[in-house]
């Protein structure tokens, strides 16, 4: 594989980010809502929970930017502190199925034959189901709550990282620093996690980026139908159900929410592409 | 004898055509020939003629499907990994590309050092640092290069790298699987001089894979002409070079560029293509190429014969009747 041969460093990437106006304007969101989220407890005007029924339902003002919903909550904050919410079930869940099913799908690729066969025809089965109707079905078992959330989303998600890593492991087990690895004496798992896992990393990177816009649209949509995020926590998804009941007296309501996950997954789509560009330029400069 | 390989032969599995039919290709036939400590043997061929396959077998990267592999009395043709494990210091392998053997995510100390971690070679972190920097310089590389990485060195310089890995262990045996044909010929020269001062000054035994008869010249004592999996010459140097005899040798002698423009040479005919290993010749693997066939060299196959003392060809020509 040709991205293998030359080591990239950090500043190579960046610098082709740079170039690259939609894939920086991409990481310049993502940079935004990682701030935001982190920095929520600072920035936020209002506690997110705090009700105050004497600003119920208004329009933007000086006081409340993006408006108050049924419960005289602040929108500004609600949607700032979602974004914690949304950000960090969907890095953990993307984390667990990165770490996971890249552990899997090396060893499918690395050792092949029967347990190869085992392991991707198992992920194959998860992979036959609709995403979300999996992450309901689970959800229906686990029950809501940010946890089950996230085991939710990663159950989806790990048959698709094992994918990208075996198919990468194929081709980078194919380097003749492999055979020249087993000349020297190493054993199979050393020669898995010294020499092929490092090599195979770019492609999982970008899957994870992509991953996480899924993820993210995924707790809105579980949100959104009440299998999410339970209120009073600030979720983007819940708070979008709750403006569609108010849509006719307040239709300004879903607006900051929507906003936002429309902001957010776009800034990790063009951000993931971006990045793909920067990995392998070989397809692009043509 | 320092290595002695007996009818080595190596069949691979393929699926054949649309219906995916399985079928057998023999990539490597009852090959035979030994090296004695500290010589060189030259293994020539054409792409596809199985001895890289023979390489590989003999340091157990591929495994045999029969014959017999002896490395210092021992014989190691079916040894499992972790019993040849003590065998793999010993037995090294320099590749033909150095741009795919060296892994690009691990420093030149790194890659050094993974040998010296894996044999116990040395106790001490500054006993390995010291062993690394002399191995690098015994290669000509500088000790600041330890700590880069791979592509930050030329063709010649990474051929170096995996040369000093391959010698790091102190091995007596290193097969060398074309491993100047990837480098541009004027640095070429330089790996190869590299190589026989290494085999001279460490007293290393060599087999010395390679389809230029040029490069195979300047390093062998004693050289193995291969087709289609055959062994079909084996010799001296000197004695196969003054008389080639196999009709296939001779053809490949033509093919060497001779460095005087005034002296014309007798390029060969339209040779063809080599034949399918998935339909090999019935007799002879070189009769659909030779000039001189005979009509019972399409059904019989000639077998390695001594013509004259240490000088075995495969033909029908060189039969006493």
């Amino acid at each position: 594989m040709e991205t293998t041969r030359r080591a990239e460093s950090f500043f190579t990437i960046m610098r082709r980010i740079r170039k690259n106006k939609m894939a920086l304007f991409g990481t310049y969101i993502v940079l935004a809502f990682v701030g935001i989220a982190i920095f929520a407890p600072w920035i936020s005007p209002y506690s997110p929970t705090a009700q105050d029924y004497t600003v119920s339902l208004q329009g933007p003002t000086w006081a409340h930017p993006f408006g108050t919903d049924i419960y005289g909550r602040d929108v500004l904050s609600r949607v700032i502190y979602g974004a914690r919410i949304s950000l960090g079930i969907s890095f953990v869940a993307v984390l667990v199925s990165v770490i996971i099913g890249t552990i899997l799908g090396a060893i499918a690729g690395y050792f092949g034959g029967a347990l190869d066969e085992i392991i991707m025809r198992t992920f194959d089965v998860f992979l036959a189901f609709p995403t979300i109707l999996l992450a309901i079905a689970i959800i229906a078992i686990l029950g809501p709550g940010m946890v089950n959330i996230a085991i939710a989303i990663a159950v989806y998600s790990i048959p698709q990282f094992a994918r990208v890593s075996r198919g990468t492991v194929v081709s980078v087990k194919a380097n003749e620093y492999v055979e020249a690895a087993r000349s020297i004496g190493e054993g199979k798992w050393s020669i898995l996690m010294r020499y092929i896992l490092p090599n195979s990393i770019a492609p999982i990177i970008i899957q994870a980026t992509l991953r996480m816009a899924t993820a993210i649209l995924s707790i809105a949509g579980l949100g959104f139908l009440g299998l999410g995020v339970q209120p009073p926590t600030p979720e983007w998804g819940s708070d979008l159900s709750l403006a569609m009941t108010y849509i006719q007296v307040a239709p300004y309501l879903g607006i900051f929410p929507g906003l936002a996950v429309f902001l957010v997954t776009m800034g990790f789509n063009y951000f993931g592409d971006g990045l793909n560009d920067a990995l392998n330029p070989k397809l692009k400069d043509r | 004898m320092f290595v002695e390989v007996k009818n080595l032969t190596k069949k691979f599995k393929v699926l054949k055509g649309a219906t995916g039919r399985k079928a057998e290709i023999t990539a490597v036939e009852n090959v035979s020939f030994e090296i004695d400590k500290g010589k060189t043997l030259g293994l020539v061929g054409e792409s596809g003629c199985g001895k890289t396959t023979t390489g590989r077998m003999i340091v157990k990267l591929i495994e045999p499907s029969g014959g017999k592999i002896v490395i210092e009395g021992k014989d190691i043709t079916h040894m499992k990994e972790n019993e040849f494990k003590p065998f793999r210091r010993n037995v090294q392998i320099i590749f033909q590309d150095p741009y795919s053997s060296l892994n690009p995510r691990m420093t030149i100390y790194d890659t050094l050092k993974r040998p010296l971690r894996i044999f116990k070679i040395t106790k001490y972190k500054d006993e390995e640092k010291e062993l690394i920097m002399k191995t690098l310089a015994s290669v000509g590389l500088k000790p600041e290069h330890m700590t880069r990485y791979p592509h930050e060195f030329s063709g010649g310089q990474r051929q170096r790298i995996a040369v000093a890995r391959a010698i790091i262990t102190h091995p007596n045996f290193i097969v060398l699987d074309e491993p100047t044909s990837a480098l541009d010929v004027s640095v070429q020269a330089q790996i190869m001089n590299l190589l026989r001062n290494l085999k001279n000054s460490l007293s290393l035994t060599y087999l010395f894979i390679s389809h230029d008869l040029s490069v195979v010249k300047f390093i062998s004592d004693q050289i193995a002409v291969m087709y289609l999996g055959n062994i079909v010459e084996i010799s001296t140097t000197d004695e196969i070079f003054r008389h080639p005899l196999h009709p296939y040798t001779r053809l490949l002698f033509q093919s060497i560029p001779i460095p005087n423009p005034k002296k014309k040479i007798k390029i060969p005919q339209d040779v063809g293509e080599l034949p399918s290993l998935l339909n090999p010749p019935k007799g002879c693997p070189f009769y659909s190429r030779c000039p001189l066939a005979k009509k019972k060299c399409e059904t019989l196959k000639p077998q390695l014969k001594e013509v004259s003392p240490g000088h075995k060809v495969a033909c029908f020509l060189y039969d006493e009747d």
